[in-house]
């Protein structure tokens, strides 16, 4: 009886309930405040040292020359990268083949690509009319020396070829990330296996393998300064002559670093927008 | 091709939806379904039950090749599916020929198995855009409609992952519905559910069932295969051991196993 009476008065009581105050956190602020300075100097640093050479870095910033290994390295990347998606894709789908002989063809290609170093690779290419005179068939055949006499082409196969076998093995989990029930659900409306991969399954896939595509693709925006070896007239390569004839060296690897944050940006904010659309349903998973 | 179905002394009548002749599967060296025999008539609600690997989920994806099997004859909606018979051997048909002979048959699946990528409405109108070709407009209006017929006409913007499970299994209902299917195979579809969701799912079924729908139903509601089944088909060991009028079987089983089954699941 006491007991229910008290219970009464208890919730009777005319008091508002408790409020809560959150939690303090000094901890961070004294990291906020060792970051800010550490900004501050770094700034402070490269402002008043005379070293960082910032009238030589906006000379060279839009100089032609410049300009001209940027867009080389841009397209000498958007054509490797479109040769490892698709061979990628393809290698991918092979793998997953159940005969044999054509998912060990997809295994072999990977493990030799990915074991053999780019340089050698790059090389390699740019000299194969040395093992390989003349490549085609019969009358629709020309000398391997006139093909690959470019750096430019040499520069894509071997990137191309390198990259895929990256590419075949992201786009292989991707796939295999997407539960079969999906397929079979595609199969019971009436798709053929190639609709199926098509409308159902790649879609999805894609969620799962832009983000390291994205990786792979920005890796090898910076991997091509390695072209230089073949002597293509990418970014890094322009970049050097520049610097080993006027021994400005920190201005000119300023300005490649400029450019390369540049054309890095460019491909994050795609990536972000791709990502978004792929992601449809999948929110908040 | 129509005279070959005619002049094919192994064909069913016409009015036989499914026809299964010895179906006999294994999986490497278990042999899952010991030679299956059904026949489902048009209009005719089957329901088929008993314990968890004894085959009838295998057999039911018999009947749309989504399962391979190694001997036997499956018809379905008047053709052969998966395989076509010359002589004594059975040889895969192409898998264009495949698709193209479950586009009579819808399926619901256990899992749903939505599209994750699409919303309500885009599941149920793949099927007519992407394999039949219907126009867009004509089939987002056939989608609109189906939805509302399955009580979810307000979701049909939502995307499967903004859905409870029984509303998923309800699209998908829809979505087997959408390529107007001659019949409907059921694989459990209210096993996955919570049990208050259960029932609007049955009642969807129950619905169809009442359109003349004729539906092959892989279940454990011993409640709907009373009321709304035609035939009850027990399974057993890779074997169809007993069939029976749903109330008939249920009350007064033969076998004693079925005898054990059902005083486990009643």
């Amino acid at each position: 009886m006491t007991q229910t009476e008290s219970l009464t008065t208890h919730s009777a009581a005319p008091t508002a309930p408790p409020k809560v105050v959150s939690r303090r956190h000094p901890g961070r602020w004294v990291a906020v405040v060792l970051i800010l300075g550490l900004a501050l100097a770094i700034i402070r640093w490269a402002v008043t040292n005379d070293g960082f050479g910032w009238g030589d870095f906006r000379e060279y910033l839009f100089d032609p020359l410049i300009l001209d290994g940027l867009e080389n390295t841009i397209v000498l990347t958007l054509l490797a990268e479109a040769i490892s998606l698709v061979l990628g894709a393809l290698l991918a789908v092979m793998r997953m083949n159940e005969n044999k002989v054509i998912s060990g063809f997809s295994f072999a290609y990977a493990w030799f690509f990915r074991g053999v170093p780019l340089t050698v690779l790059l090389i390699f290419v740019f000299f194969s009319a040395a093992v390989l005179p003349r490549v085609g068939w019969g009358s629709v055949s020309m000398d391997t020396n006139d093909l690959l006499s470019s750096p430019f082409l040499a520069a894509l196969i071997a990137f191309g070829l390198n990259d895929a076998a990256y590419t075949s093995e992201i786009v292989r989990a991707g796939l295999m990330s997407v539960p079969a029930g999906q397929t079979e659900a595609a199969y019971a409306l009436g798709m053929s296996p190639a609709k199926a991969m098509r409308r159902i399954v790649l879609p999805q896939a894609l969620r799962i393998i832009i983000p390291p595509v994205g990786n792979a693709f920005i890796s090898m925006l910076k991997l091509t300064s390695i072209a230089t070896v073949i002597g293509f007239g990418e970014l890094m390569n322009t970049v050097r002559s520049v610097y080993s004839s006027e021994f400005n060296t920190i201005p000119l690897l300023l300005v490649a670093t400029f450019w390369y944050l540049v054309l890095t940006t460019v491909l994050s904010i795609g990536q972000h927008y791709i990502e978004r659309h792929y992601g449809k349903g999948f929110q908040g998973r | 091709m129509r005279d070959a179905v005619q002049d094919n002394p192994s064909a069913p009548p016409a009015d036989v939806m499914v026809h299964a002749v010895e179906i006999h599967k294994s999986f490497g060296h278990v042999e899952v379904l010991k030679g299956v025999s059904l026949d489902v008539k048009k209009g005719e609600v089957a329901c088929i039950i008993g314990p968890s690997g004894s085959g009838k989920t295998t057999f039911l994806r018999c009947m749309n090749h989504l399962e391979t099997f190694q001997r036997g004859d499956m018809w379905v909606a008047g053709s052969e599916i998966g395989y076509t018979r010359i002589g004594d051997t059975l040889h895969e048909q192409h898998p264009r020929e495949i698709a193209k002979a479950r586009r009579k048959v819808g399926m619901v699946f256990q899992h749903f198995n939505l599209f994750g990528h699409k919303t309500a409405l885009q599941n149920v109108m793949e099927g007519p855009v992407h394999v039949l070709g219907v126009p867009k407009k004509e089939a987002a209006e056939r989608a609109a409609e189906l939805l509302d017929r399955v009580g979810l006409a307000s979701r049909k913007d939502h995307y499967p992952s903004g859905l409870s499970g029984g509303q998923q299994q309800r699209v998908a209902i829809a979505r087997a519905l959408a390529n107007d299917p001659d019949l409907v195979l059921f694989d459990e579809p209210t096993s996955a559910l919570d049990p208050e969701l259960v029932g609007d799912v049955l009642d969807v079924m129950r619905g169809l069932a009442e359109t003349g729908m004729t539906m092959v139903v892989v279940t454990h509601e011993m409640g709907f295969a009373r009321e709304v089944g035609d035939s009850l088909h027990f399974m057993s060991e890779g074997l169809l051991v007993e069939s029976g009028k749903p109330a008939e079987l249920l009350a007064n089983p033969r076998l004693d196993r079925t005898k054990a089954f059902l005083s486990k699941v009643l």
